[in-house]
């Protein structure tokens, strides 16, 4: 994975010791277990299937794998992904 | 909890087909449509389920993208009761009742009166009539205070009214004015007088001056105890004796002898029914009678009138009756004597106790029967204990009067 280089929001918060999801708008993902993945800050769904899920996080694509992926609900900020999750990676 | 909101709020499932489904979800997103139950059918079309508010926005956005929407099903009130909508009947039967319920519980159906012994319900009620509070009354155009005000003004032991209105139910409660004690009056001469005959048993002596003693005989009219108390005159006094004028009263007891005579008729006359009747019926309804296809006139002469009352809501002022004029003859019949005896045994013995009072006691009867015409005669002479006088105003005495 290419390294990606940090924005300025980002150092920002860093330095402050501020939460970056607030500040700089990253994405904010809590996994409960291996079953429920919830997705906050998200830019939209790009890809969806029962065994992959790929999500706009500006800057980062997430990808969920996993069987029997299910979008529970969805807002502008916020998604709920329920299933059996075998992995989440970023690219 | 949520299950409720999307019941009472209502529901769609649709099947969207576009060339990128994602973008349709990240518009829902993004424009604040709500969705759930999202399944992916295919590579171009998904299921979800949304509020029904929320479909015209759906339907803008998928057609935005150049794909189609179809309605797979409905669910929640709305969608229930937007079936009703063509049932004219139904509609108008739910418009009829919703109108009982909001205007006609409004007017009295019932008043109920409260807390009165001495003043009747039915003199209350005349009076809350005439102030204008009846049953069928709308109940909003009601003061219930100027009521409380007027309603009193013609009932004497009343000492005030609250009228309390529930939805078709007024409650009267009542509260009576209490009664100054009895005062016996010690102003002016009076004396007791005996009302029967008897013989004295006891006297308890508050005032005046005992004309009798114990065991003495006394006839109706003689004076038991005199409104003048003699003063003696002091020892060794040449002075007369001075009387003093008071209100006499006492308890006198005596034994008493009643003497009561009942007859009945050996062959009375019975009723017989005929086979000639007529029916007919009335609606009672806000206390007025209203005949239903006839009139109920004034029964003939050798007809009974039964009326038999059925009241459906027993809180309702809502009854049928029913009229039937009945054809009769009398007939004689034999009277059973020994039932007829004892019935103008039982009759005497509480004739006789009404007569004598609480305070009396009857201690010994005995009966008479005897056989008068075509009357048998029943004579009851009993022996009592009772509180025999009664106070009159005294005669003037003769010199007492000069000074």
């Amino acid at each position: 994975m290419k390294k990606r280089r940090t924005s300025l929001l980002e150092r920002t918060a860093s330095a402050l010791d501020l939460p970056a999801q607030t500040v700089a708008g990253l994405p904010f993902l809590e996994l409960t277990g291996d079953h429920e993945l919830r997705i906050e800050n998200h830019r939209g769904i790009l890809a969806y299937s029962e065994e992959e899920i790929h999500i706009s996080g500006g800057i980062y694509r997430i990808m969920v794998q996993g069987q029997s992926l299910v979008l529970r609900t969805m807002t502008a900020v916020e998604l709920l992904i329920t299933g059996q999750i075998t992995a989440i990676s970023l690219e | 909890m949520a299950q409720l909101i999307n019941f009472l709020r209502g529901n769609l499932t649709c099947s969207i087909t576009a060339p990128f489904p994602e973008r349709v979800l990240n518009l829902c997103a993004l424009e604040g449509v709500l969705f759930w139950g999202l399944r992916w059918e295919s590579q171009t079309s998904l299921t979800l389920t949304l509020p029904k508010t929320h479909l015209t926005q759906l339907t803008t956005i998928v057609q935005r993208l150049g794909g189609t929407i179809n309605h797979q099903s409905a669910q929640g009130l709305p969608f229930f009761l937007a079936r009703f909508r063509n049932r004219f009947a139904f509609l108008v039967g739910l418009t009829l009742a919703i109108f009982a319920v909001a205007v006609l519980s409004n007017f009295v159906l019932v008043i109920e009166v409260t807390g009165n012994e001495r003043t009747s319900t039915a003199q209350i009620l005349s009076s809350l009539e005439q102030s204008g509070l009846y049953l069928g009354v709308y109940g909003p155009s009601l003061s219930l205070t100027s009521l409380q005000q007027s309603a009193i003004i013609g009932l004497d032991d009343v000492a005030w009214l609250s009228i309390n209105r529930t939805g078709t139910r007024i409650q009267v409660l009542v509260h009576e004015t209490t009664k100054p004690p009895e005062i016996q009056s010690r102003d002016g001469v009076y004396d007791i007088l005996s009302d029967v005959d008897g013989i004295i048993e006891q006297i308890q002596l508050h005032r005046g001056e005992p004309w009798v003693s114990v065991g003495d005989t006394v006839v109706k009219g003689q004076i038991l105890v005199g409104g003048y108390t003699e003063l003696p005159a002091p020892l060794y006094s040449e002075l007369p004796s001075q009387w003093l004028p008071v209100h006499a009263s006492a308890t006198i007891t005596a034994r008493t002898w009643h003497t009561i005579t009942a007859v009945t008729p050996l062959n009375p006359m019975l009723k017989t029914t005929q086979d000639h009747s007529k029916t007919s019926y009335q609606l009672h309804l806000f206390g007025k009678d209203f005949n239903i296809l006839q009139n109920t006139s004034i029964s003939p002469l050798g007809y009974d009138k039964i009326r038999t009352s059925t009241q459906p809501i027993s809180s309702l002022p809502l009854a049928f009756s029913k009229i039937t004029q009945q054809q009769i003859t009398l007939t004689p019949a034999t009277l059973n004597r020994e039932s007829g005896q004892q019935l103008l045994q039982d009759c005497l013995l509480s004739a006789v106790q009404t007569k004598i009072g609480d305070v009396g006691e009857v201690i010994t009867h005995e009966f008479v029967v005897k056989v008068v015409g075509d009357l048998l005669q029943v004579t009851l002479t009993a022996e009592c204990i009772e509180q025999i006088g009664y106070t009159v105003p005294s005669a003037p005495m003769e010199g007492l009067a000069q000074e």
